[in-house]
């Protein structure tokens, strides 16, 4: 069964279907829960961020051009939501509960893992903003180059330059 | 990454919002009509008083008579009704009923939006219960 694409979807939405806007929802929130998990670094902020974006989202529906692609508003108001939320945030002091873990082993694995990731997450932070977004957009918002683009304002090759760069800098910082 | 589902707690705000943004529209709407429709009903009755004053009405009473005279005086009669008529009242009568039509008019789409808004809210409401 073909789905139907997102512009014929909130095209609905402006026409007053209420139900085609929980497909997008549904779509989408995946997604978005992860390419905010990487801004706010915290599960449950990231779910109230993602809620409130959908409700952002809902209120200014009717004025998305729907000729334009629709995953790249949905996306610059994520990100704008979720750096609101940063700002407004005071720092939380939470406690690991898997570091208290009896089972040595699989507490050792996952802080391997963890360290893996925590790797990775610091390397990014290395990169200049303009290889950070990108690459960030990239592999944790799971968006395409044109999607990129217009989420940042970028001309397609500018997007493939920034990307192919930000790779060869992560492969260094990590292989050094 | 964890999976996650957030749509119950969406919806559920979408919903509320809707409901109060559709009634708040159609509060509006409607208090905009009856506003016009009262006004226009008011200049009309003025008129229709200042005819009764200058006895305008008796006018009519030439429907009484025969044919003959009828079609005599038909146009005398229709001249005086005319210039007796208080064009000033009727003309804002006329003006307001216009703007009543233009309003329909012109938010005849958003009518629409409206209405499939409130069959949704209606069958969600109906599924909850």
């Amino acid at each position: 069964m073909n789905e139907k694409p997102d512009e014929a979807l909130v095209r609905e939405v402006q026409e007053g279907s209420i139900t085609a806007y929980e497909i997008l929802v549904k779509r989408y929130q995946q997604r978005l829960f992860a390419f905010v998990y990487r801004i706010v670094r915290d599960e449950p902020a990231a779910q109230e961020v993602v809620q409130d974006a959908f409700i952002s989202l809902y209120k200014t529906i009717d004025r998305v051009d729907t000729r334009k692609k629709f995953s790249s508003y949905l996306y610059s108001i994520a990100r704008n939501t979720a750096i609101s939320s940063l700002r407004a945030r005071k720092p939380a002091v939470s406690i690991d509960e898997s570091a208290v873990s009896v089972d040595e082993v699989a507490m050792e694995e996952r802080l391997a893992s963890q360290e893996q990731r925590e790797g990775v997450r610091r390397a990014i932070a290395k990169l200049e903003k303009k290889y950070r977004r990108v690459i960030t957009l990239y592999y944790f918002g799971d968006l395409s180059y044109e999607e990129i683009g217009e989420t940042l304002n970028l001309p397609i090759n500018t997007v493939r330059t920034h990307l192919a760069r930000a790779k060869q800098k992560l492969r260094d910082i990590l292989y050094i | 990454m964890k999976t996650i589902d957030l749509t119950k707690p969406v919806m559920e705000q979408v919903v509320r919002l809707e409901r109060k943004r559709t009634r708040r529209w159609i509060r509006i709407f409607s208090v905009t009509v009856a506003i016009l429709l009262i006004v226009a009903a008011l200049f009309l009755v003025r008129a229709a008083l200042r005819l009764s004053e200058r006895h305008t009405w008796d006018l009519f009473a030439l429907l009484m008579e025969d044919k003959e005279i009828i079609s005599e005086f038909w146009q005398d009669t229709a001249m005086i009704f005319f210039e007796e008529l208080p064009k000033s009242s009727l003309l804002i009568a006329g003006a307001v009923a216009v703007a009543i039509a233009l309003l329909f008019v012109f938010t005849a789409k958003k009518r629409t939006v409206v209405r499939r808004k409130m069959q949704e809210l209606a069958k969600r409401e109906k599924k909850q219960s």
